[in-house]
């Protein structure tokens, strides 16, 4: 996701350094930025001169002291392993000046944990991009008690200064969309362990009678069962709610590895 | 070929727009505002929709009535979402009892019926309404006599969620309408779906859901306040946001 990051920046203006730890990560990135903005070009969406304009502000490095050394703002999009966040702030906060804000990139990890590592929890926010960020106009912008509000102001503005539309939320879990999303979805996977109706019916009730793009069952496969099920373990550890008890349904098309589309198989097969 | 059926729909504004759909795929249908002066429709139904807008008594006695006047072998349905088993046992035609859900979709075209089997249902009677339904080019799925059916349960699991991170400080009603359609794609956000639906139907949802379903959905309690405030929502031209 670090690279639709960098490129929809480039875009805004700002002069980008995309850090990766290994040269052929970096260059799979430029490259996907490439092909992004050659068929940009070749839709009429930008120009030619536009688009090599935005490669050329963007620079690459191997390592943060490259990479962040002289930088305003930090956005780490690694894997979601608390430790790991915490790790590379951890070297961030020695690394970067002192006005430099840190942003992550996180579904479900606790900004204020993640922000504990540093010395600036004051400059430490959330920023929950949706994939693919080069087309999705939201993101959370999530703000920890520490947070301060010329912090929420600057992020808040970059978002929209990048064309998106920022949505400000407390640290929380799962923030908004995953909270919202997960309420949805694992009330519909509930109601086929409860035979209520099949998943079929259940999907195409919520696409006909209100215009939903997918059905839960539709958008379980999409995700990957390994992916919904840590969602709703995560939700369902931190909110002691039952809303978002794994349903049963899920749990066995989890140990059955019948992940989604990634394995062919879901709830639906694919070809 | 199968003779085509005459369909008898009761009720008001609901009633006609379910008439509208059937008379618009050529479907034989009268609808009825009230139960006096029609004996002669309601002798010679095949089915009969009972969709009273309103509260479940007057419901109650429409059905019971048409019981009593309609044909032995005419199948008895009826719009509401929830105790088809409970009210099929009123009836005398358990069998050829059967809920028939209709929902418009509020956003843009388009309409689903929710086909709602009681305990007692014959399975030649959700074969008639199927083919009915199909025949006239409307979408239905099947579902089992749990109240909320699906499309109630799932979205009052989403507004009450919604509600719960509002109450709690999480965001405020417009950010979370605002990731729901920038970062979910959803057609609309949850707080102006609850306006949509009228806030005292949500309210009204999520207590029987509570109450027969499960007590994750006790209402949160925003709900009963705007209900008590008198804001139900667009109807009442303040919710969640205020219509002008």
């Amino acid at each position: 996701m670090g690279h639709g990051i960098a490129q929809v920046c480039a875009q805004g203006g700002f002069e980008v350094t995309l850090e990766d730890i290994k040269e052929e990560f970096l260059q799979k990135g430029l490259d996907r930025i490439k092909k992004f903005l050659d068929g940009s070009v070749a839709r009429g969406k930008t120009t030619q001169e536009e688009a090599e304009a935005v490669l050329g502000r963007i620079t690459t490095a191997t390592s943060l002291e490259e990479a962040a050394g002289d930088a305003d703002l930090v956005m780490e999009a690694i894997v979601e392993n608390m430790e790991i966040k915490k790790e590379t702030f951890r070297q961030l906060d020695k690394i970067c000046p002192e006005h430099t804000i840190f942003a992550t990139n996180t579904s479900y990890q606790s900004v204020t944990e993640i922000a504990s590592a540093t010395n600036r929890p004051d400059r430490f926010m959330g920023m929950h991009w949706f994939n693919p960020p080069q087309v999705m106009r939201g993101i959370e912008v999530v703000k920890t008690e520490r947070t301060s509000p010329e912090t929420v102001a600057i992020i808040t503005s970059l978002c929209q200064q990048l064309g998106k539309e920022p949505a400000i939320c407390h640290d929380s879990p799962g923030f908004i969309a995953n909270r919202l999303l997960q309420a949805w979805r694992t009330e519909g996977l509930r109601l086929y362990d409860e035979n209520v109706a099949s998943f079929q019916d259940i999907d195409k009730a919520l696409k006909t009678a209100y215009g939903f793009r997918m059905g839960p069952f539709e958008l379980a496969d999409l995700a990957g069962m390994d992916v919904v099920m840590a969602g709703n373990e995560t939700m369902y550890n931190e909110l002691r709610s039952d809303v978002f008890k794994p349903p049963r349904c899920l749990v066995m098309k989890f140990r059955a590895g019948e992940l989604g589309r990634k394995t062919a198989k879901g709830f639906y097969e694919y070809k | 070929m199968e003779s085509m059926k005459k369909v008898v729909i009761i009720g008001g504004q609901t009633a006609a727009k379910i008439g509208e759909l059937f008379a618009s795929a050529g479907v034989k249908v009268a609808i009825l505002d009230s139960l006096t002066d029609s004996a002669d429709e309601l002798a010679r139904a095949d089915i009969v929709i009972e969709a009273v807008d309103g509260d479940g008594g007057t419901r109650k006695e429409v059905i019971l009535r048409c019981d009593e006047v309609i044909p032995p072998g005419a199948i008895l349905a009826t719009t509401a979402s929830s105790a088809i088993t409970e009210t099929a046992s009123l009836t005398g035609r358990p069998g050829k009892f059967i809920g028939l859900n209709f929902t418009f979709n509020p956003f843009q075209e388009g309409c689903l019926v929710q086909i709602t089997k009681g305990l007692e249902t014959a399975a030649e009677t959700i074969k008639t309404c199927t083919d009915l339904l199909k025949g006239a080019g409307v979408t239905a799925i099947e579902v089992a006599d749990l109240p909320g059916l699906v499309l109630d349960r799932v979205m009052a699991s989403a507004i009450n969620e919604a509600a719960i991170m509002h109450m709690t400080k999480v965001a405020t009603v417009e950010d979370i309408d605002s990731v729901a359609k920038s970062c979910l794609n959803w057609p609309v956000g949850p707080f102006q779906f609850a306006d949509v639906i009228g806030i005292d139907n949500v309210l009204a949802t999520l207590e029987i859901l509570s109450r027969e379903v499960s007590p994750r959905f006790l209402p949160c309690r925003i709900f009963k306040q705007m209900v008590a405030a008198g804001r139900l929502g667009k109807k009442a031209g303040r919710g969640f946001y205020t219509y002008s």
